[in-house]
């Protein structure tokens, strides 16, 4: 009876345990040793991050990493602003975000021509920062910060790297974080002379594995394609980039446990428009499902934004066109990935952070201001996954 | 709590509903104290309604795990979610009401009574509460709390706090509210 006693006491005191925040559960680990090797073990993690919690719980773990630039008070020069601020929805009508006084800076050390930082992510409540050819890896929740080893797989001689793509994502069956970089290698630009594609050009897709810690290239075909920027996601297992192949918009998918690459095919209706004014467009994931928003950014003029959802996951027949929402003043860039909630997806309009309400006509603004385009930001779940156990280096 | 009453007043009166409503079920303590409840109430605890279904009952239910105490309140508890006529609304009133008084130790041993008794409302509500007393709580309040020794060194544990110092900050002074 003791015994079924003790199981029981020990059961419920995970259960506790898994609905608190992770700065309670960081304080938490000095309790006791047993204390501190269940919240450290790899399934905790899994259970708290993953549970489903009352709105109240849920509130104070998600958060905004955004990321963005101002004029700097003190030299006048523009200046990166990136931290992570937390969301709550008391209110499901009218979402908050601490303010500035709360947030937290990212460290990162002197950054060498900041605009080129971009955020990826989220997986699992991590993200990763890319530099140039810099990945640092960040659970923003535990502030904790990792640069991935330098890829250092060989190109012919004359030739250089160009990174186009990136993603990460988990790959449950082998409990390990896999990076995808997809590089372009060129002909070393001469002088005067920028890259270009040429008959002996190929595209690259090289794969950094946490378990192994190391770059490895993996067996793929890819024609010349374009990029289009922030339009990635990782979704149900694979990385998703939003690419150009000869003038065809297609979405290029990872799938990051079988290590291959497939394509999804746009909805045709979406394709119609493509030269029909200023039109942006991003993937995001909403009711369960991998979706297109398309909205116009040509500005003083409204518009609505279209949204269309991939019914059953990656058969490109089953787009649907499942919400028009608007029409709201234009002249704004998405901020990608950043759906909340089902409820609302974030935009930057004007230097001025702002989400649009999917189910009613309802604009809700946030007083943070930058420089209008410079916006980036993810939604992420907080996690207690410390880099440091899962990254042995 | 958006929970859909589980009997529906009004239509199709389930004759067997109406049954249990009037069949009564004696609960037995670990200290041997004996409740009357209605089998309408009780089988809102899964693991009293397989016991009723296995017809392992008999005549009393005896909970070895759950004292006299705590058990007249999970009792409480049971008898209002049964009610008929409670809105989803007085329900969630009432558990809000439920909780807010009691003691951490005793919510612990009703969190550890749903948990064996297998009510999912009330473990989901009982949790809640006492994860949200924690949550801004000292390291010493919470091994009091539990009745926990600390094993680690005292530089072990100041290493620890030096990981991540910023889990420190804003934690609340040791007064149990």
């Amino acid at each position: 009876m003791d015994d079924e006693l003790n199981r029981s006491v020990e059961d419920v005191v995970i259960e506790v345990l898994v609905h608190l925040p992770v700065k309670s559960l960081m304080r938490f680990r000095c309790v006791s040793k047993s204390w501190w090797a269940l919240i450290r073990s790899p399934d905790f993690a899994t259970m708290h991050h993953h549970r489903r919690g009352s709105k109240e719980i849920m509130s104070e773990t998600c958060s905004l990493m955004l990321k963005r630039f101002l004029v700097s008070g003190k030299t006048g020069d523009d200046e990166l602003y990136l931290g992570t601020h937390a969301l709550s929805f008391h209110d499901p009508y009218s979402p908050e975000l601490s303010s500035d006084d709360d947030h937290v800076f990212v460290p990162l050390g002197d950054v060498y021509s900041p605009e080129f930082l971009e955020i990826y992510g989220p997986c699992n409540g991590l993200v990763v920062l890319v530099r140039a050819d810099s990945f640092i890896w960040c659970n923003p929740t535990l502030r904790e910060f990792k640069v991935l080893p330098r890829n250092t797989i060989p190109v012919p001689k004359g030739y250089v790297c160009r990174l186009e793509e990136f993603g990460f994502g988990f790959d449950a069956d082998t409990n390990s974080y896999k990076f995808v970089s997809i590089v372009k290698v060129m002909e070393q630009p001469t002088h005067y002379h920028t890259f270009s594609w040429e008959e002996d050009s190929y595209v690259r897709t090289d794969l950094y594995d946490s378990s192994t810690n190391s770059w490895r290239i993996i067996d793929t075909e890819l024609p010349d394609f374009g990029c289009m920027p922030e339009c990635n996601l990782f979704f149900n297992g694979a990385q998703h980039w939003m690419v150009s192949d000869h003038h065809v918009d297609k979405i290029l998918c990872f799938d990051v446990g079988r290590e291959v690459l497939k394509w999804i095919l746009h909805p045709p209706s979406l394709c119609d428009y493509r030269h029909d004014g200023k039109l942006g467009m991003a993937l995001v994931s909403l009711k369960q499902s991998l979706a297109i928003l398309r909205y116009s950014y040509e500005s003083d003029s409204e518009d609505c934004i279209d949204i269309w959802l991939l019914k059953e996951y990656g058969v490109s027949e089953s787009w649907t066109k499942q919400f028009v929402i608007g029409p709201y003043p234009t002249g704004h860039d998405i901020l990608a990935r950043c759906s909340w909630q089902d409820q609302w997806i974030l935009f930057e309009s004007d230097g001025q952070l702002v989400a649009y309400a999917i189910h009613a006509n309802q604009i809700k603004t946030f007083q943070f201001h930058g420089h209008a385009t410079s916006f980036q930001a993810v939604i992420f779940r907080e996690s207690c996954v410390s880099l440091n156990q899962v990254l042995l280096i | 709590m958006a929970r859909k009453n589980r009997n529906p007043v009004g239509k199709n009166v389930d004759p067997e509903a109406q049954k249990k409503k009037t069949r009564t079920l004696t609960l037995k303590s670990s200290d041997g104290q004996e409740f009357s409840i209605s089998e309408s109430a009780a089988v809102l605890s899964i693991a009293i309604e397989n016991m009723v279904e296995d017809d392992c009952a008999g005549g009393v239910i005896p909970l070895p795990l759950v004292d006299g105490g705590t058990l007249a309140r999970v009792i409480t508890y049971l008898n209002k979610h049964a009610e008929d006529g409670a809105s989803d609304e007085e329900k969630r009133k009432f558990d809000e009401e439920f909780v807010s008084g009691m003691e951490m130790g005793v919510l612990f041993d009703v969190v550890l009574a749903a948990n064996y008794l297998d009510i999912r409302g009330l473990l989901r509500e009982v949790r809640r509460r006492i994860a949200d007393r924690m949550k801004n709580k000292s390291v010493e309040w919470v091994r009091k709390t539990f009745h926990i020794e600390s094993d680690f060194t005292p530089e072990e544990e100041e290493q620890m706090k030096k990981e991540f110092a910023w889990a420190w900050e804003g934690v609340d002074s040791d007064v149990d509210d």
